[in-house]
């Protein structure tokens, strides 16, 4: 008897409804996408022994940053490093370990938050959840495009685009529990990180427990696979995790999604300070709140849309548009600048945090293209290697470029101009990252059993 | 029957209140937070 998280017991029947599925995708993403709204704790957390201003003793915000970047390495690292065992026992199990791992996370974070431990905030936020969050985040990919071979980037983009609403649904819940918990002699952050871990949890597990996996060869109604074109991206084969890392397609892929994301992060984290420094005395602090709030929406949005056209249009010349137009952008925000045109440089930001999001929710799609559908959760995971990287490429070129130009006499309102001309350069690196992509070479490919007349398989490729 | 087919779970998938519920339970939370985002956002435009 197969064992109640075993794979072999979600082989869903011929005639199974495969609507349900993105839910659960949608209900593991929206709650690791509270990754995004960890800051939003920051502040309390500076107070957590002087409770109304921080006090001898107290964290600081550059130790507590270090909670955000634990946790997105240790994203990048467990998918990494479990792609293939998520492959191998299916969404179920990994959907439950993911769960385990992001509500856990949060109690002993919280257990550390009470305590005044930092480590164990570190511990179990960053270490514990962001192993939840990288076995989270690649969970639902294989399944999701096992069941829309005729639209991978949609359903992938669907599931992607929760990880963006996540935070969405986080900051305004994590500000008004922490406003019903809190007291004279507590910020509340505790206990809030206790209900969001038992909250999550639960709404995790509920997903993890919905997903089914499609009977080998079963097909959409009515679909048939279009025929494959000689030297064309999109592949009828398999090319194993171990195989796929060892050709130049991964690594050109693998700048493909680091550069795109370096363009976004960092400007993403500096949102709010840049809107007010490029426009000072135009925009306010409740207005430049409102500007990051556009992007969120802008990242979301992007995420669902971007990986969609990508059906439509293939994903890389999906990508050849984030990299042209994010150049074209990039160029024009130290313009938006001197003419002193808010609602440009708006409208700039949210194209390019929109196609910052489509660099996550396309490249599913485009690796399942590339390297075919078997193994799409374990080189996906691999591949989240990038977003690490990206993660300190991208705040690092941010902030340290503009205190350099700051200290050297630039004023603040012209501080981003060098930045944003060094994302656009990165994005031009990125085009053509992306123009080398190929399809894979045949030696690469997966053994294939193929039956011989006397019933003896034999392997071909 | 195999042991893999024996232990299949039921399929609920052709209930429509199954799907519906399914869709809701992400949709709302989803929705009031693209709401109250739209709310914080339309500070920029004041």
């Amino acid at each position: 008897m197969a064992g109640f998280l075993d794979k072999e017991r979600i082989i869903a029947k011929p005639t199974f409804n495969r609507w349900l599925i993105p839910p659960c995708a949608l209900a593991t993403h929206l709650c690791i996408g509270q990754a995004y709204a960890l800051s939003v704790f920051n502040l309390p957390l500076t107070r957590q022994l002087g409770i109304s201003k921080s006090t001898t003793g107290d964290w600081t915000l550059a130790e507590l940053g270090w909670i955000f970047s634990i946790a997105i390495v240790m994203l990048g690292l467990s998918a990494a490093l479990f792609g293939t065992w998520v492959q191998r026992e299916g969404p179920r199990k990994s959907g439950f370990v993911a769960a385990l791992c992001w509500g856990v996370g949060f109690l002993v974070g919280a257990l550390g938050v009470s305590t005044h431990q930092l480590w164990l905030v570190y511990l179990g936020y960053g270490f514990i959840g962001g192993i939840g969050l990288g076995i989270g985040y690649i969970t639902p990919v294989s399944t999701l495009i096992s069941w829309f071979p005729d639209r991978r980037g949609m359903s992938t983009g669907m599931a992607i685009m929760g990880f963006g609403g996540g935070a969405l649904i986080a900051s305004p819940m994590s500000d008004s529990l922490m406003k019903a918990f809190s007291s004279p002699t507590s910020t509340g952050v505790a206990q809030t990180w206790v209900v969001l871990g038992i909250v999550y949890l639960l709404f995790m597990m509920g997903g993890a427990f919905g997903y089914r996996l499609p009977a080998p060869g079963w097909k959409p109604a009515g679909w048939t696979p279009p025929p494959l074109k000689e030297g064309a991206l999109i592949t009828a084969h398999n090319v194993t995790p171990q195989q796929a890392i060892k050709t130049p397609q991964f690594w050109f892929m693998w700048w493909v999604l680091c550069l795109n994301v370096t363009a976004g992060i960092g400007v993403l984290g500096q949102a709010s300070a840049m809107i007010q420094e490029m426009f000072r005395g135009k925009v306010t602090p409740s207005a430049a709140a409102g500007f990051v709030g556009l992007m969120s929406l802008f990242n979301m949005g992007g995420r669902f849309s971007w990986a969609s056209l990508s059906d439509k249009i293939g994903r890389k010349p999906t990508y050849a548009v984030f990299f042209i137009l994010g150049t074209i952008l990039y160029f024009l925000v130290p313009a938006t600048g001197k003419i002193g045109s808010v609602a440009l440089f708006v409208a700039c930001f949210c194209v390019i945090i929109s196609m910052y999001g489509g660099g996550f929710s396309t490249v599913p799609a485009y690796l399942a293209d590339v390297f075919g559908v078997k193994y799409v959760s374990a080189v996906h995971g691999r591949l989240l290697t990038a977003w690490s990287a990206a993660g300190i490429f991208g705040p690092v070129l941010v902030n340290y470029i503009r205190q350099w130009q700051v200290a050297n006499g630039v004023p603040k309102y012209q501080a981003y101009n060098v930045t944003m001309y060094i994302m656009a350069g990165l994005l031009v690196i990125g085009f053509f990252c992306n123009l080398a992509v190929k399809p894979v070479s045949q030696r690469h490919l997966e053994a294939e059993r193929k039956p011989l007349p006397d019933g003896e398989p034999s392997f071909a490729k | 029957m195999t042991d893999a087919a024996a232990t299949r779970e039921k399929d609920w998938s052709h209930n429509p209140g199954v799907i519906a519920f399914a869709w809701l339970a992400v949709g709302i939370p989803l929705l009031w937070g693209v709401l109250n985002t739209i709310i914080k956002a339309v500070a920029l435009f004041r």
